[in-house]
Parts: structure tokens; sequence; C-alpha cells
């Protein structure tokens, strides 16, 4: 650890991840303002529209993160004298930042459009977590139910981010062949055989039962959103220092 | 800081990159780093700076191993053919974050060396010409003013004037703040006068490690006629031959310094191109 130097490897990471950030929240501060505006100028058929923009676009955002970050972080240290080891350490650290960061980003958000925009009669501003976990899309959250709220969003988005960088790192050490069979192989899995299987499966098969279990324990409470995303995100850290740790570091093409 | 290589062996698959190298790079002097292409100069650079591992041996610096050892990592700097920046980055951008990784980066330098050869630190580093892409981690190089340069086919795409300049101003840096500097090239009558110590590759494998004048001396080489330079070559073992129509040019190297001259031949000290390419010759053959 003493042979270290995590210092500026972490501000110029952080750096970038601030900047970014600044970006994004820019935008979806337009997004909540713009197109709830819309809504309320040019209503729609439907009684009332229930609006969530946050979650998901903070979860994009960070797999995006992962995937452009750890690779251009890696060539970036190892250019000036910093190892594997400092700059993976100083992306986690980021990207745990940049996940807290944007959940407290989105309770800001969903404080601000719902001041904004709850006393119109054609949208609703809301939360995943509202929806999921109160099964009430118009419930005033409490500050207890904020912190909550906002730790899914962080839980979400780390393990999103952890997960581009395991992206990212496999096609940096996988050969053209295994590219390939992971670029067209994974996508034919997951959207042709695995739905397939599982419709084939018949409802008393242990994998269905097991999947019906998970669903229950993942939807009953936000704890168990938080517990899983953090947990998937700590597993995907671990794949991706494994594959960090030796790569050779060239330039991009 | 005195760099250490200890039997460095490097495969990619079945190639033998670099084959049971060992050598020292002492404290503040000039070395060269000669070899033909594939010779095994780049990846012996980037893994002294970690950017590849070897598949066997270790390099210390002061006595410490560098693998993930940033502090020892931190005072080497290799300025490489490869661009590992950003794409959208810019040259003045760079040079903000290199001050964020070297305290001794001098920013003031750096933006007078960039006036000087005229390299425009707002265009992005992946929009720079080869030459001036050169010329961007050549600025970096000469401002980091760390105790270790290495500087891997530095005058690439530079024309003559820029690598007149560049060379007078690494002599001026080596001048005002000694560092020990390693410099990689196939330029080798332009680095000649400036190199202390040669190493040379050749397949992999460290063909000579040693000072320049100790590496000269008694290499010489004959020219004139060739039935004359066949005469003269009786009983003497070349380390090269050329011939060009009825001329031939020999280089030789003999002990006892440079022979008495001989009417009708040419002798005059070989440099250190000609010395190389006659080493690669013999080896070679």
């Amino acid at each position: 650890m003493s042979k270290m130097n995590l210092r500026p490897m972490l501000r110029y990471t952080l750096r970038g991840s601030l900047k970014a950030i600044s970006v994004f929240s820019l935008v979806m501060l337009l997004v909540s303002i713009c197109i709830p505006l819309m809504f309320v100028l040019t209503p729609p058929a439907r009684d009332q529209i229930h609006f969530s923009a946050f979650f998901m676009s903070a979860a994009i955002f960070s797999l995006v993160s992962g995937i452009v970050g750890i690779r251009e972080d890696l060539r970036m240290g190892i250019q000036h004298g910093i190892g594997r080891r400092s700059s993976f350490l100083s992306q986690l650290i980021a990207g745990l930042c940049s996940s807290l960061l944007l959940g407290i980003l989105g309770q800001l958000l969903l404080l601000l459009g719902q001041a904004l925009w709850n006393g119109s009669e054609t949208v609703f501003y809301t939360d995943l977590y509202q929806i999921v976990y109160l099964q009430d899309a118009e419930a005033v959250l409490s500050l207890g139910q904020h912190l909550e709220a906002a730790l899914c969003t962080a839980s979400l988005c780390l393990a999103t981010q952890a997960g581009g960088m395991l992206i990212s790192l496999l096609f940096y050490r996988l050969n053209k062949f295994w590219k390939l069979v992971l670029g067209i192989g994974a996508p034919i899995f997951f959207c042709i055989v695995l739905p397939s299987l599982l419709s084939a499966l018949p409802s008393s098969s242990p994998l269905l039962q097991g999947l019906s279990a998970f669903g229950k324990w993942f939807g009953a409470a936000a704890s168990s959103w938080i517990l899983f995303f953090f947990g998937a995100a700590l597993l995907a850290l671990v794949l991706d220092w494994l594959l960090c740790r030796k790569a050779a570091i060239t330039a991009a093409k | 800081m005195k760099i250490e290589l200890q039997n460095i062996s490097k495969h990619f698959g079945s190639t033998i990159a670099l084959d049971q190298i060992s050598l020292t790079l002492e404290e503040n002097r000039i070395y060269g780093l000669l070899g033909n292409n594939g010779a095994g100069k780049s990846t012996l650079l980037n893994i002294i700076t970690n950017r590849i591992y070897p598949t066997e041996g270790q390099v210390l610096a002061d006595g410490e191993a560098i693998f993930e050892n940033d502090l020892a990592l931190g005072q080497i700097f290799l300025m490489g053919e490869q661009n590992f920046y950003p794409e959208d980055m810019r040259v003045n951008k760079a040079f903000r974050a290199a001050e964020i990784f070297y305290p001794h980066f001098d920013m003031e330098k750096a933006m007078e060396l960039s006036r000087q050869f005229g390299l425009n630190t707002q265009k992005k580093i992946s929009n720079l010409s080869t030459g001036y892409a050169s010329i961007f981690r050549l600025v970096l190089a000469l401002s980091v003013n760390t105790p270790v340069l290495l500087l891997d086919e530095p005058v690439l795409g530079l024309d003559a004037p820029h690598r007149d300049l560049f060379y007078r101003l690494l002599l001026e840096k080596y001048a005002e703040s000694p560092c020990t500097i390693l410099l990689s090239t196939h330029i080798i009558q332009e680095v000649a006068n400036l190199l202390e110590h040669v190493l040379i590759l050749h397949n992999g494998k460290l063909l000579k490690d040693l000072p320049v004048e100790e590496l000269l001396r008694g290499a010489y080489t004959v020219s004139g006629p060739a039935a004359l330079v066949d005469q003269y070559l009786l009983g003497k073992k070349p380390l090269s031959l050329q011939s060009v129509g009825g001329l031939k040019s020999a280089t030789l190297q003999q002990n006892d310094g440079l022979p008495k001259p001989v009417e009708g031949l040419h002798i005059a000290p070989a440099s250190l191109q000609e010395y190389f390419i006659s080493l690669v010759q013999e080896e070679e053959n």
C-alpha cells in the first residue's frame, strides 16, 4: 500500500466524474422541466401521467461511465507513472462517490419536480422507488424514505458502473475470436435462449420457483434492492480487478 | 535513480521478443538503445514502465521492484510512439493533467517549448499530425523533470530543423538538471554525439552494453578499390563488407587502436552507425 500514489489519480478521476455528473445533472434538470411542461401545455388523452426519468437515466449514465472510464484512466495512469492498482482504486472510489451523488441528485430533482408539477392535473412527478416499494406513486416521502430511495439509485448506479467496467475490460482482454463470440453470443443468450428456456420450463421447476422467490424477496423491501445491487457491484468489481491487474496497457486504436 | 533489469524475457505466444536481458541504467547518463525493427526496444521500454509485464525476470528501481510501485514509476517518464491520452483531450489539458501527476512539471517551460516548436496547444492531441504528435510528447518529456526519461523514437516524423532544436533542448536540459536519459532510435548518426553509453539489441538479445568510447575502440573502416581492400583483408576478420561497383568497404575492429595508413586505401575510425550495421550484419551472418 505504501508504494501507491493514489492522490493524483483520484484527483484526476474525480475531476472527470464531477464534470460528467454536472453535465448529466443539467440535462436531467432540463428534462424534468421541459417534458412535464410539454404535457401541461398539450395535455394527453389519458387522465394523468406519472413522470419519472431520473432512475433509468442515471443507471445508463453510470453504465456508459464504467465502459469508457476504466480504459481511459488505466492509460492516463500508466502514462503518468501510476500503476493499475491505483487507477482501479481511483475508479472504484470515484464510482462510489458518483453513485452516492447521483442518489442525492435524484432526490433533489424529485423534490423540485414535485414542487413544480404535482399541483398540475396532467402530470405527476414521481420516482421508481415510490412505484415499486410504496405502491403509491403520489405518496409524500419522509426523510428516511428519501434516504432509502437515494440508496436504491446509488446501488443501481454502482452496479451498472461496475458492469460497464466489466464489459469494457472483457473486450480489452479478449482476443478477436472471443470478442466475436461474446458480442454475438451474449445477446442471443439473453434475448432468445434464456427466455425460451424459461418459458419451456414447467411452473413447478426449481429454477422458476427460485426465480419467483427471488422476485418476491426483491419486491418486498427497498433493502433487498440495495443489498442485491451492492452485492452485484461487489461481484463485478472483483471480476474487474482480476481482469485489470495483469492487463497489458496499450494505446486506443 | 538506478534502474536494473534482471533476466528479463518476454514471450508473445511462440515469439520471443526479449530473451534474458540484464542491464543497468546508472544515474545521470545518456544511453542509446539501438536495434533493428522488431529487435525488442519498445517492448523493453514498456516493461520498464509496467505497461506490459515480463514473462520472466524483474525490474528494480534503486533496488526495489518496480511492479505496481507508483513511487518508482512516477520517477520514470516514457515518451512512446503511442498516444495514451483520451481521444478528445487537448494539448493544454494534457499539460494541466501532467501538472497533477508530476509535482515538478514545469508548465511555463511546456508553453515556451510549444511556442518554439510551433505547437498549437488548443488542438486535440488525436488531431495532431505525426510530427506534431511527436513534438507534443517531446514537450511533455522535456517539462516533466523526472529523474529518468525514456524516449522511444523521439524524432519520429520531425523535420530537420525541429530535430536539431530537440537535440539542442535535450542537451540544455541535461546540462541544467542531469537525469538518466535513454534514447531509443533508428537515426543513429544524429544521436551518436549525444550518447555516453550504448545498448544494442538484436532479435530480443542484448548484443552490446558498453560506453560509446569502449564500444568503438579500435573499430575502423577501410575503403578503396576492391582488389586493394581484399589484399588488406587477407588474414583479417572483417565485421562487415560492402561492395559498390569496383569499390569495397569493410569495417574491422582490433584491440590496439587505429592501424597505420596504407597507400591507396582510406582508413578512418568507424562511426557508431557503421559499427552498428556491421555488428548486426555479423550477427545475421
